[in-house]
């Protein structure tokens, strides 16, 4: 048995369900309001870290302990994109997930001494955790250099801004509307779901707009950041920003290189109107980084055939789909991803030892 | 509750979205022995292909330990830049008692006649295995920096001791870099048969396809696997002191059920009393878990995960936890081995309640890709001979209560022997008699 279906409720929620058999079920609300529409940097992984904090209808206590003693796992994580709330429960308990979600998002109190105890302490623990990852680094650089406007925040709360509670609240009230919400469910019975969505606090939501953003990359030059770091990894990066009808090239580049350069990273970051192709390489050895690096773009300049490759980048997106089903592209013909060559253009971030890793224009005579 | 590796995986985006079915896998015998499972779901995008062999690192012997992953390794080196052609992801998965290789593949028949044309009669280059050897010696090496996985190697290692259960699922560095491909072959006439593999698919593709394709394709050879002699527990300790880490790592626990044992899951809600904690993650500061709020209130443990390992003859039930406030390592021991105690003397149903609810959320769950459930099921059934369904476990679980647990806790649990390992600033981690003691208590 397998239903897929839209709806649009009367109101302006877009809820998709998939229902099959089995007894977990998955709920995800996808918020547009990720890092990249944050009014001021950070604001959005502060709140992604309030959610499932005291509401005014529940304790976060009473939280915890009510889910624990149903076996829920809940999760509230941030990407460039979105605030994500998920949840795994037994498919009986959906009515309550729906009600445990809809109140995060419609009734958090916003306390001022769960911000000072709780929320930045847990916030700034995850920055501190993520940056000591010098691929991280690269990453969050690439994305500074590559675009001027929202995708070159932070995806995490670093104190340069000063965030208040009160800039979280407000944030809240315009992120946390109907029109600004995607609500997915897998094993779950999309009638049901509506039913219990329509009777909770979802339908009080504000209408409200979708965040929206302007991009604006950088791709008209060649553009160069350098991260001195202790961290044992020096770290040579490159990043491309493309367009959505340039995904299936990219996609298909990047697992060509994952496969056949085991000791670099490639990902194709895809959002609604870009995408960042991201190419990073690590290794202890400055010396021998560079010469690896230098070897592989020269291989990249020279042009590849990607054609091989194709069933394999179909496999990739397959398994992706399994987690990000929204996200979803598909790679409809061979041609599309012939050939590829390096473009004369791309954004250069390096970590670590940076006198002794090349600058771009080393790269590109 | 949120699980460790979600905690821990909090840079990746969102959770699976893959919806688990009912785990009920078709099963074919055929004439040779050769088992095929099968868990359709034709609703799921890719197949995982396995192929499961009941043999490991415990058929190894301390001069050819590593062996059994190597023969994976070999053959998913040799074999990927064809598989990737058609649209399939080669892995190897080794363990204690099972050996397995995944094909993540878009062409379930190309991957399946890909596995058969190699097991069916390998042939190991003395170069290429030399070079694969070399590289799997690194990997060795790399791993050992993992030091929570490590703790847990070292555990099995005196827990076993003097028996082949104690030996490293992957090899060591050592072992593997002497490693030739006459070892291979050896190993792979004496463990490799029909008899003990499982060719297992989940995702989409149907049994009957299978089972049609298993039957053209495999022609392992017929026998059985010589089996090592049982491993029995020991109350014993491992340390290696290292105070350049910038933690404390320790492993400590008691001998658990077998795979077989009526205890099994009364073992395995009993870790679920306490499950996992993360200090980082503030929903375990609210948890109910007593050992939870003892722990945060005065920061003595970064992260712990309880845990019931069941193989044949034997198991290991206890945990595993990181600090960095190593002055506190007593305390950390003591509240948690106390709260172990509690198991035997004054549980109470909420706990238990809380615990069944955690488990079967937890193992349901893994069920959560065609990659992983093939894992579950081929490891399963070439290690056991049967895989549970979702409904037998369900049943498994809501049959075990208070009284049950309290009274394999107090026959398991209370005053016996404990394996420990350590490693990291462990200064301060005392004495195993010290320790021992904590497993029962001077009132009742």
């Amino acid at each position: 048995m397998f239903r897929r279906s839209y709806a649009t409720l009367a109101s302006n929620l877009k809820v998709t369900a998939t229902d099959s058999e089995g007894p977990l079920s998955h709920l995800v609300v996808k918020i547009n309001a990720g890092s990249r529409y944050a009014p001021k940097d950070g604001v959005s992984h502060l709140l992604s870290r309030f959610n499932f904090q005291n509401n005014s209808k529940k304790s976060a206590l009473r939280f915890v302990r009510e889910s624990e003693l149903i076996g829920a796992t809940f999760n509230s994580t941030l990407t460039r994109d979105s605030i994500i709330l998920s949840s795994t429960f037994k498919k009986s308990d959906l009515p309550y997930l729906v009600n445990q979600f809809a109140d995060t998002l419609h009734s958090t109190s916003f306390k001022p001494h769960e911000y000072d105890e709780v929320v930045l302490p847990t916030a700034l623990n995850d920055n501190y955790v993520a940056n000591k990852s010098s691929i991280f680094q690269a990453v969050e650089s690439l994305f500074q250099i590559s675009y001027k406007n929202g995708l070159n925040k932070p995806l995490y709360y670093d104190q340069v801004d000063p965030v208040s509670i009160d800039d979280i609240q407000a944030f809240s009230k315009s992120a946390y509307t109907q029109s600004n919400i995607e609500i997915l469910g897998s094993n779950i019975n999309k009638d049901d779901l509506l039913k219990f969505i329509q009777s909770s606090a979802f339908s009080e939501l504000p209408k409200g707009e979708k965040l929206v953003d302007t991009v604006t990359f950088n791709n008209n030059s060649l553009y160069q950041s350098k991260i001195r770091s202790k961290n044992s990894d020096q770290v040579i990066s490159i990043g491309i920003p493309v367009t959505p009808n340039e995904f299936p090239a990219y996609q298909t580049l990047s697992t060509y290189l994952n496969f056949n350069y085991k000791s670099t990273l490639s990902t194709l970051y895809k959002f609604h109107d870009t995408g960042l192709f991201t190419l990073i390489a690590k290794d202890t050895d400055p010396a021998s980084l560079s010469k690896d690096f230098k070897s592989l773009l020269a291989d990249l300049k020279s042009g590849i055939d990607l054609s091989p490759f194709a069933n394999l980048a179909k496999l990739d997106l397959a398994l992706s789909a399994e987690t990000n089903p929204s996200d979803s592209f598909t790679i409809s013909s061979a041609g599309e991803i012939s050939t590829f060559s390096l473009p004369a253009n791309f954004n250069y971030v390096t970590v670590g030892r940076t006198s002794s890793l090349p600058s771009v224009d080393d790269l590109v005579n | 509750m949120i699980s460790r590796s979600n905690c821990l995986n909090a840079f990746r985006t969102a959770s699976r979205y893959y919806s688990t079915s009912i785990i009920k896998p078709k099963y074919t015998s055929l004439p040779s022995g050769l088992t095929i499972a099968t868990q359709s779901d034709p609703n799921a995008k890719s197949s995982a292909i396995g192929l499961y062999f009941g043999t490991g690192s415990k058929y190894e012997n301390p001069y050819n330990n590593g062996v059994s992953s190597l023969i994976g390794n070999y053959f998913v080196n040799l074999n990927q830049n064809d598989a990737a052609k058609f649209g399939s992801i080669l892995s190897f998965e080794n363990s204690r008692e099972s050996t397995g290789i995944i094909s993540q593949s878009i062409n379930p028949e190309q991957s399946l006649s890909q596995l058969a044309s190699f097991f069916n009669s390998p042939d190991f280059d003395s170069s290429l295995v030399q070079s694969q050897a070399k590289l799997a010696s690194k990997n060795a090496e790399i791993f050992e920096s993992n030091y929570p996985k490590m703790v847990l190697e070292h555990l099995h290692s005196v827990a076993f001791q003097n028996s082949s259960l104690a030996l490293p699922v992957n090899g060591t560095s050592d072992t593997l870099s002497t490693l030739q491909s006459s070892d291979l072959e050896k190993f792979f006439k004496k463990n490799y048969f029909a008899s003990n593999a499982v060719v297992v698919g989940a995702g989409n593709i149907a049994h009957e396809t299978l089972v049609e394709l298993a039957e053209k394709h495999f022609s392992l050879k017929e026998g059985l696997p010589e089996q090592p002699k049982p491993a029995s527990f020991l109350g014993s300790e491992v340390r290696m002191r290292d105070d350049t880490l910038p933690k404390a790592y320790i492993a400590i626990a008691a001998e658990g059920p077998a795979i077989d044992s009526p205890d099994y899951y009364t073992a395995l809600v009993a870790s679920s009393v306490f499950g996992s904690y993360l200090y980082s993650e503030p929903f375990y500061h609210n948890s109910g878990v007593k050992l939870a709020s003892i722990l945060t209130e005065y920061h003595v443990a970064d992260s712990y995960d309880h845990f019931s390992l069941s193989y044949k003859d034997s198991g290991l039930w206890g945990f595993v936890t990181e600090t960095a406030n190593i002055g506190n390592i007593d305390d950390l021991i003591h509240f948690t081995l106390k709260e172990w105690n509690r198991l035997s003397i004054s549980l109470t149903e909420t706990e238990v309640e809380r615990a069944k609810a955690h488990l079967s959320t937890k193992l349901f769950n893994q069920f959560n890709s065609p990659k992983n459930t093939a894992s579950i099921i081929g490891k399963d059934i070439a290690s056991g001979g049967r895989t549970a369904t979702t409904a037998q476990i369900q049943h498994n679980i809501d049959a075990v209560s208070l009284s049950k647990i309290k009274n394999w806790a107090q026959d398991a649990l209370y005053d016996k022997d404990i394996a420990i390992s350590g490693t990291g600033q462990i200064e301060a981690l005392l004495e195993y008699s010290r320790i021992r003691a904590d497993m029962s208590m001077m009132r009742w």
